[in-house]
């Protein structure tokens, strides 16, 4: 074959151009994405596991604090703090009413729970 | 790749966007089944192959690197998708052979004379581009239609730079002289 040639076979390949599929080659692959989800997807997600975390950390709390009495220095709520050497003394919500303390532990949750709410939303939006 | 037009589409995809991946589709689906086609030389595999190539794109699209290129990804999965598929049916092939002393010709057995009478110029050419060998008609195509490195198409297929080099030879060669007979059978 000549050197020549070469530019023959651009030439050849150039006009032979791309080979064209189906037309509903793309409609075929898009339902079929539609039945499977994008890479890996947890049954439960991310969110709910942090709610569902919350939520019973909320009821450890409130079955601590419900008998409206002194909470008792041998509780794991004590133990773990005082294993930190944190002086926390819980005492002053089991003697507040209890609408304050349900409004501080959902305030609490939900000031722990704005940067996840606030991506929630943030992902919602640009979908 | 900062340049890469296809990265915003991807970051869409990825966010769940499935319209930008039909817009992906629509963009890569002539070439990748080109060469999907070109290595399989039947219409149905091609077909089905290119679709599948697809569907793991989109599976697998978290994973892929944004620095990189993504028509290089996109071509070595269309690639090994595709060589995959001959390799089992080479061996589905000799299986058919050895069990059952039955093949069929469907798509090999075309009369050339007869595809000559009705072709035109181009279907000519697609014609001696199938008569190529897998890696040659792929290399052929990667090299002219896409103007892509050596390197690069060595990073698709997955074949050192040299034998890149053979096989751009040999395609070039035998293309011609696929040309040649045609010629003369015309």
């Amino acid at each position: 074959m000549k050197v020549k040639d070469s530019d023959l076979i651009k030439t050849w390949m150039l006009e032979a151009g791309t080979d064209k599929p189906s037309e509903n080659l793309k409609n075929e692959v898009l339902k079929q994405i539609e039945k499977s989800p994008l890479g890996y997807q947890p049954i439960i997600s991310s969110y709910f596991w942090k709610i569902m975390g919350w939520f019973i950390l909320v009821v450890i709390m409130y079955f601590q604090l419900e008998s409206n009495e002194p909470l008792p220095t041998s509780s794991w709520f004590h133990s773990f703090y005082s294993g930190y050497k944190v002086d926390l003394n819980f005492n002053f919500l089991a003697g507040s009413s209890p609408s304050i303390t349900y409004a501080l532990i959902i305030f609490s949750m939900y000031l722990c729970l704005s940067p996840t709410l606030i991506q929630w939303w943030e992902k919602r939006l640009v979908s | 790749m900062g340049d890469d037009p296809d990265l915003a589409l991807i970051k869409k995809i990825i966010k769940g966007d499935a319209r930008a991946f039909g817009i992906l589709i629509d963009r890569h689906q002539e070439f990748v089944y080109t060469i999907v086609f070109r290595i399989l030389k039947t219409k149905e595999d091609a077909e089905e192959i290119t679709q599948d190539v697809f569907i793991k794109i989109y599976k697998s699209l978290s994973t892929f690197k944004l620095e990189s290129k993504f028509t290089t990804w996109l071509y070595t999965i269309a690639y090994r998708m595709a060589i995959s598929r001959l390799r089992k049916q080479q061996v589905d092939l000799v299986l058919d052979w050895d069990g059952q002393q039955k093949i069929v010709f469907d798509d090999w057995a075309e009369n050339p004379l007869h595809q000559l009478e009705k072709q035109d110029r181009i279907n000519c050419i697609k014609e001696g581009i199938n008569k190529l060998g897998p890696n040659e008609a792929v290399v052929l195509s990667l090299y002219y239609l896409k103007e892509l490195k050596i390197k690069e198409i060595a990073d698709i297929t997955g074949i050192n730079e040299s034998n890149i080099k053979v096989h751009l030879h040999r395609g070039r060669k035998n293309l011609y002289l696929a040309m040649q007979h045609q010629k003369h059978l015309q």
